[in-house]
């Protein structure tokens, strides 16, 4: 955040003028209907996709374990996520975890008397999204010990087969790819949360480009990275039975 | 008052990232190597839900009206270089 906030002053010009469009303004159709069509488009293609998961098959039975036990579908924990997304603009916020550790930074560097050109000004808004995030630590930390797994952090099986046992490599990798993410996401204007999930509903064209060009990006990544060794995804998942208390 | 909103909903979305499994590094790999689809299933479902949320609201003229965020040409572009390099190598 702080590396950002030096180079905002470049950064800001990138691209020049922002514009606030939407695709419904480019087709010209009301935004209402445009964004019920995307959202049944949506849920269409992901229950396609559904039928055709090939790790299904290799997920955990855990059919037998309480609720608060086991891990969640996708359906239930995605209505979730829609929902606290709408209540923030209910609210007249927006939820973005890149903003919100921006704002967080803000609020952490005024106790020192510093202030971010990033950020100018605090408030009450600035508050929200810092205290946004401040809430995702206590909140994964609940759904963890009622899950029952809380405990010492260890190499992913999927990362070990398929890199490094190396727990300093792990936490490198995490940390270097944080620090890319948080001033990419600042850069190109918003984060998986703040450019696709809460960006994509309300069909801003800047959302869809940045949220296209990062997934197409990871999938890139992530594809030469694993390159020759793709069939570990399955394998290690069915051999270890990665669950939430291992992976 | 209200910023305590800000931490409730922080919590409720972070307890349900964990639930759903997104913390896991083989579900976000799976989902990038196009194995797994489960984290691509939650995310779009949230775009989904909240996308027909917004149209309804807006067809039945209640005011609740999203941000939208600006279209900015070749800052996309680095922005989501950046980005994407970050969660390939780094699964979260």
């Amino acid at each position: 955040m702080y590396v950002y906030d030096l180079i905002f002053p470049f950064v800001s010009e990138l691209g020049g003028e922002q514009r606030f469009i939407t695709w419904a303004m480019i087709v010209d159709v009301r935004y209402g209907y445009a964004a019920i069509i995307s959202g049944m488009f949506f849920l269409a293609m992901v229950f396609t996709l559904d039928k055709f998961d090939p790790s299904k098959k290799f997920d955990q039975d855990q059919s037998g374990m309480p609720l608060l036990k086991r891990e969640w579908g996708w359906l239930s924990t995605g209505v979730i996520a829609g929902l606290c997304i709408f209540a923030s603009t209910a609210l007249g916020e927006y939820l973005s975890f890149a903003g919100g550790f921006l704002a967080l930074g803000a609020h952490v560097a005024s106790l020192l008397d510093y202030t971010m050109q990033s950020v100018p000004s605090l408030s009450e808004s600035t508050e929200w999204r810092a205290l946004l995030v401040v809430g995702l630590f206590p909140g994964a930390l609940l759904s963890s010990y009622l899950a029952g797994t809380v405990d010492k952090e260890t190499v992913t099986p999927l990362f070990k087969e398929a890199i490094s046992s190396s727990m300093a490599l792990r936490g490198g990798s995490v940390f270097s790819g944080a620090v890319l993410m948080i001033i990419g996401a600042l850069i190109g204007g918003g984060c998986t949360t703040g450019a696709f999930m809460s960006g994509w509903p309300t069909l801003s064209v800047g959302s869809f480009a940045m949220g296209g060009v990062f997934f197409a990006t990871a999938m890139l990544t992530a594809h030469v990275i694993y390159f020759g060794r793709y069939h570990l995804v399955l394998g290690v998942k069915e051999r270890f039975t990665l669950n939430l208390a291992n992976d | 008052m209200k910023m305590f909103t800000g931490l409730i909903i922080g919590a409720v979305f972070g307890f349900a990232m964990h639930r759903g499994g997104l913390i896991r590094y083989s579900r976000i790999m799976g989902t990038l190597l196009m194995r797994d689809f489960k984290a691509m299933n939650f995310m779009f479902t949230g775009v989904a839900v909240t996308a027909i949320l917004y149209g309804v609201f807006d067809l039945l003229n209640i005011g609740v009206l999203p941000r939208i965020n600006g279209y900015f040409g070749i800052g996309h572009i680095y922005g989501g270089l950046l980005f994407g390099v970050g969660m390939g190598m780094s699964g979260l």
